[in-house]
């Protein structure tokens, strides 16, 4: 009986002794020096998604996945990259912005992270050393007036905050839902749809509409009607814009039910805005309908010299009806919008997209990048943006690609 | 599915009938227990007194408390020999009913200077108490907690298996993990009733410790009579049956905290029964924690600092009360009562200590009437009726309208957007009527037959009055469960058995807005039902003496609720196809148990569990801030999980220990993505195989305590008594994605707590110190929110037992 108690007394004492020390959670390191960087969303049979900032070296062979490598970041995380820094917008509760640079080692590592006041709509590069962020706030009755953060790219903190910019005239028919936010030669560009934010239907769909800030003064200088378009980008997919090597903007337009529209009245057309203009090109229009007979495409990329990649959407308005925010019926094609022509690529099989996201595709060097899932699994495409032509590349062990950069 | 149910019980019913008629042809002996307490003068347990059926070697000693029980004694007249050496020898008369369990009550004992010619009797009323030996079920006898400052939830919290899971301190969010599983998957029951709709006010984590005799806690099968659709294991708090006390206590602790708890009976000696418990809770909540203080103006994040919380306050204040009659011909037990219980919480931080709050606040209010009946030997000997019903009012209203930005300083600069978290401004509405019917019959001394129903119907109404556009304002939701349960026992001295079959019915229904913004634009009432059998056994074999195994098996299913099937009626799309959530459980476990000449107890015992659960109802795959994502069957879990523990008490002192493995890992090879952005059809599932992240695996709990009688004052007991639990760390993500050094863990946590209780007067006072998470240890929970350091708190508590 003694000898039995002695060991209980030992097996409660037990905690006592087992323990360890704490991880350093300091700066972290990751032994990879290769020129990609993706960051994988992982969606566990627990429903939550984790991201997973890997680097690689090969697109095009292999499996990129997380097993053991990769920095984790938890919550929901949008990404882009400004100068030499990935900025990983997001987290759990707050809106969170960490950056990730390769260091001169070649490694990974996180440089630093700052919270916003409370959401973060849409970011863009001014220069090397500024970025700028605006915050819209989520209804009418939440608020009226626009938040501007300015973020020193370099130490990652918010140098100034603007609240004094009203929401109105962008509200005036119903809650604008942020669809493209770019920079170029002093003005800032914001284009939106107008969107029920309870019901999320789209009832304006006949005019495009953005609004032109000056910078850094953050004057609302004009707010572009165009009645030659239905509205510009689509719901979270920051589709609206493309910038060229001169500054000039080319924007979409496809209010595509497939990517969150519920009408649609207008075809798919390209405008543009050339550098330092507050207000749309009239002599420019490509109807991207017309040419290729009632196509629209529902993610975009530039690749130079007014060529740009896109995924269009296959189905009609009446088939798109009954997918709405699926992002489906995707094929890729070669745009070329200074000549206003647009070629299919071959060797893409039909697919679903990213919509509802940024579009995580990469261009390299003559080609695109970016993930479609199949039925053997997700794999990386290599577009031959010259020849209009497509292989697969890489398994990638994820649920899908959250962010793709050259870094 | 409704032939194959039919086909199911045409089956069970078969083999009822012939195992019934087989066996009732030998069996007539006929056996019960009994059950009670030994006391003293003032009412204290007498710990090791014999209690011996006059004429034979059958007897019991009782335990610490002086609570006795003897099984199978033949059913008729017996004498009740009541012994102990300082004591006056005590006999009394009781008759033995088969089938049931006779209570005695209290049995006082005089001290043998003292003379005293008739035994008094207290409480003579037969109480049937349902026989658990076959159930994987821990009983946490709530008499030990009686001087304990700490909540009622966290006390179980100690099972082996068992988990809280909490926010931060008093009042805050908290759930039960029993083997890995949480939130709707376990279900709450006091006396029997579904606490479901009883509100947050009136919870494991605001019921005061006095109010409860035990709480048991079922870690598979459930019994018959606890008709629920839980699919990981229930907690059933059973209310303190004394018959006539008053139990009073204060506490006061650190964080401003203060508890008042005043739980009593009167039973009249014409059956007359007053039974209460009022509580009143208060907490600021303002404990330290380490976090990263914000610059407001930069948002740059600062290094750590230990701050206090700053807008945590928590108050609550209910009641329980019963009113009516007990021990009639016509009635065992007639109550009506109500439950009524309001709280208010301030809410500090959201799912991770990153979001810190300084205005959002919910308030919660119920009001719950009850009645109560249950009659055994109704109509005919052996067959016992219980029934109960209860309508519940209950509203939450929740408030965050602030267009503020705190940081953990309880700083705060102006916003552009109102809501620190979400704007709103919102009441919720609950009612709900409950029907619950047992009847029981006792067909010969081995075998019995239970059948249960239980119905509840639930409407919902929800409104947002900082957005009054908002299409789901005041659309109503329904949802009606109906639960059959018929359970067969058998019982012999070796072995005992239950099978039961379970029929889970369900229909819910709500509005929804069609072609909106068209002429033709309306709400339609939508509505769906659904239903599924259910079914399980569980065996007891005692193969010598001491020595228990038990083994369960159970197909357990939850079905879906309103919210999950209907959406929010707008943007949550619905998703009709939804089906229950299943889990097939088995358990086995061995026990040995022994009580010792001098009254010392040894109990060992062990137990496996082995679980395949699939269809886990959880919002599709949503990758972006889809609005449009609906509830699905997702996920699929293997559960492996061992339990052990050891305990051993004397008059002096206990000491135990228990240690939990539980192995939960991703069992789909396969994830189906639909209604989402990222693709759709099956896709590879990268944790396959992997352990579940989030959720603790390896914990162990310790205690020590040893115990004075007569320090100080004559009739008092000295107690110490020291607990530790351990909880080893665990990832916050799937453990074998990411690179090591960037995974989010939950450290290893080892909170150490020590208690010293006075009582004296034979117990009618007591005071009790506490002092936990004694070596100020770090603890956290989900998402690393961080829980109170080093604490203590002062009980005094006023106990009267009346004779």
């Amino acid at each position: 009986m003694k000898k039995n108690l002695f060991w209980l007394a030992g097996l409660c004492a037990m905690p006592f002794f087992i323990t360890s020390c704490d991880d350093d959670n300091g700066t972290t390191t990751y032994s990879n020096s290769s020129s990609y960087v993706l960051s994988l969303g992982v969606t566990g049979t627990d429903g939550v998604t984790v991201y997973y900032v890997v680097s690689t070296d090969s697109l095009t062979s292999g499996t990129i996945s997380a097993n053991g490598n990769g920095i984790e970041q938890t919550g929901y995380h949008d990404y882009q990259k400004g100068g030499n820094t990935i900025f990983c917008i997001g987290g759990m509760g707050v809106t969170e912005c960490t950056g990730i640079v390769r260091a001169d080692d070649g490694n990974l590592e996180e440089n630093g992270s700052f919270v916003f006041t409370n959401s973060l709509s849409g970011l863009t590069q001014i220069d090397d050393n500024t970025m700028l962020g605006v915050e819209i706030p989520a209804n009418a009755e939440a608020g009226d007036k626009f938040t501007f953060y300015t973020i020193d790219a370099n130490t990652l903190e918010i140098t100034d905050k603007n609240t004094s910019v009203s929401v109105s005239p962008l509200s005036d028919l119903d809650w604008p839902s942020l669809t493209g936010f770019e920079y170029s030669n002093g003005y800032v560009y914001l284009s939106y749809c107008p969107m029920n934010s309870s019901t999320f239907d789209t009832n304006y769909t006949d005019n495009g509409y953005v609004a032109v800030f000056s910078y850094p003064e953050l004057k609302l200088v004009n707010h572009i009607v165009d009645s030659r378009t239905g509205n510009i980008g689509s719901w979270n997919a920051y589709n609206g814009f493309m910038k060229d090597e001169q500054g000039d903007l080319y924007l979409l337009s496809n209010s595509n039910i497939v990517n969150g529209y519920s009408q649609t009245t207008k075809g798919a057309s390209f405008t543009r805005i050339k550098s330092g203009a507050t207000d749309v090109d009239e002599d420019y229009f490509f109807d991207f309908s017309e040419v290729t007979n009632g196509m629209s495409p529902s993610h975009v990329i530039y690749c130079g010299n007014g060529i740009a990649y896109a995924e269009v959407c296959t189905l009609n308005a009446e088939q798109q009806a009954e997918h709405r925010w699926s992002d489906t019926g995707l094929k890729g094609m070669i745009v070329d919008l200074y000549n206003k022509t647009a070629v299919e690529v071959e060797g893409i099989p039909i697919h679903d997209g990213d919509g509802g996201r940024r579009f995580a595709a990469l261009y390299d060097n003559g080609y695109v990048y970016f993930r479609i899932g199949t039925s053997e699994g997700n794999y990386l495409y290599q577009v031959d943006v010259k020849n209009a032509t497509a292989i697969r590349g890489a398994k990638v062990s994820a649920t899908f690609v959250a962010g793709f950069f050259a870094l | 599915m409704f032939n194959l149910l039919k086909h199911h019980i045409k089956c069970v019913a078969l083999i009822l009938i012939l195992t019934i008629t087989s066996l009732r042809v030998g069996a007539q002996m006929r056996v019960g227990n009994i059950e009670g307490r030994v006391v003293g003068a003032e009412g204290e347990g007498i710990y090791a007194a014999m209690v011996i059926i006059a004429g034979t070697t059958q007897g019991a000693a009782t335990d610490v408390d002086g609570h006795f029980i003897i099984r199978n004694i033949a059913a008729g007249h017996i004498t009740l020999e009541v012994k102990l050496l300082g004591y006056t020898n005590r006999t009394l008369s009781v008759d033995v009913v088969a089938g049931h369990s006779i209570s005695t009550g209290d049995i006082v004992m005089q001290p043998i200077d003292k003379e005293l010619n008739e035994v008094q009797v207290v409480g003579k009323s037969a109480v049937r108490r349902q026989q658990e030996m076959a159930f994987a079920v821990s009983v946490v006898d709530m008499s030990m907690a009686y001087n304990s400052t700490i909540s009622m939830g966290n006390i179980v919290g100690k099972e082996s298996s068992v988990r809280v899971r909490e926010d931060g301190g008093m009042g805050s969010n908290y759930s039960f993990s029993i083997n890995g599983f949480s939130g709707n998957q376990v279900k709450f029951f006091l006396d029997g009733i579904p606490m479901d709709n009883f509100g947050s006010s009136f919870s494991l984590s605001t019921l005061p410790s006095n109010m409860a005799e035990r709480i048991d806690v079922y870690k598979g099968v459930l019994p018959v009579e606890l008709g629920s659709d839980a699919l990981g294991g229930a907690i059933n708090i059973v209310s303190r049956r004394n018959a006539n006390y008053l139990d009073a206590s204060y506490s006061f602790g650190s964080f401003n905290t203060h508890k008042i708890n005043i739980s009593g009976a009167y039973t009249s000696e014409n059956g007359f029964s007053l039974r209460t418990t009022l509580y009143a809770n208060y907490s600021d909540n303002d404990y330290k924690v380490n976090v990263q203080i914000v610059d407001l103006a930069t948002g740059a994040k600062g290094g750590y600092r230990k701050v206090r919380r700053f807008a945590d306050a928590f108050r609550s204040l209910g009641t329980w009360t019963e009113l009516g009659v007990v021990g009639k011909p016509w009635a065992d037990r007639l109550l009506v009562g109500i439950i009524a219980s309001a709280s208010e919480n301030k809410i500090q931080t959201g799912a991770t200590m990153d979001a810190v709050y300084g205005g959002i606040v919910s308030v919660n209010h119920s009001i719950v009437p009850t009645l109560r009946y249950s009659k055994d030997d109704i109509f005919i000997d052996g067959l016992s009726l219980s029934l109960f019903g209860t309508y519940g009012a209950v509203g939450t209203e929740y408030t965050d309208t602030l267009a503020r930005r705190y940081n953990w300083l309880g700083e705060w600069t102006e916003t552009t957007t109102r809501g620190e978290f979400s704007l709103s401004d919102s009441k919720i509405g609950n009612r709900e009527w409950q029907a619950v019917a047992t009847l029981s019959y006792i067909m010969t001394e081995h075998q019995s037959l239970t059948a249960n129903n239980s119905f509840s119907t639930n409407v919902r109404k929800s409104r947002n009055d900082a957005v009054p556009d908002e299409p789901t304002n005041d659309v109503e939701q329904n949802l009606t469960k109906n639960v059959s349960a018929l359970g067969y026992k058998v019982n012999f001295d070796k072995w005992n058995l239950l099978a039961f079959l379970k029929n889970y019915h369900l229909a819910n229904s709500t509005y929804k807005q069609f072609d909106i913004f068209t002429d033709n634009e309306r709400w339609e009432k939508v509505s769906s039902t659904k239903n599924k059998v259910g079914y399980g056994a569980a065996l007891t074999f005692f193969p010598i003496a001491d020595v228990q195994i038990k083994s369960s098996y159970e197909q357990a299913c939850r079905m879906p609720e309103v919210n999950e099937m209907f959406g929010d009626g707008l943007i949550q799309k619905s998703n009709t196809d939804l089906k229950p959530e299943t889990s097939r459980n088995f358990n086995i476990g061995a026990g040995y148990s022994r009580v010792f000449r001098n009254g010392q107890r040894l109990s060992v015992d062990a137990n496996f569990i082995y679980r395949n659960s699939e269809d886990f109802i959880r919002k599709g795959v949503s990758v972006s801030s889809n609005p449009t994502t609906s509830y699905d069957n997702l996920g699929k879990v293997k559960t492996r999980g061992v339990e052990g523990g050891v305990k051993y008490e004397s008059q002096f002192f206990h000491v135990g220990g228990d240690v939990t493995f539980q192995d939960i890992v991703d069992d789909a090879r396969t994830v189906k993505v639909t209604g989402s952005y990222v693709g759709s059809g099956e896709t590879e599932n990268v944790t396959y195989g992997q352990r579940l992240p989030n959720i603790p695996y390896l914990f162990a709990n310790g205690e020590f305590g040893v115990r004075f009688s007569n320090v100080g004052l004559q009739h008092s007991v000295l107690t110490l008594d020291y607990n530790c639990s351990y909880v080893h760390e665990y990832f916050l993500s799937f453990p074998g994605l990411g690179s090591v050094s960037s995974k989010k863990i939950i450290p290893e946590q080892t909170n150490h707590s020590l208690a010293v209780g006075y009582t004296f007067s034979d117990g009618r006072y007591s005071i009790a110190g506490e002092c936990n998470n004694l070596t100020d240890a770090e603890l956290y929970d989900n998402y690393k929110l961080q829980k109170p350091g080093r604490s203590f708190s002062v009980k005094l508590r006023y106990f009267i037992n009346k004779k």
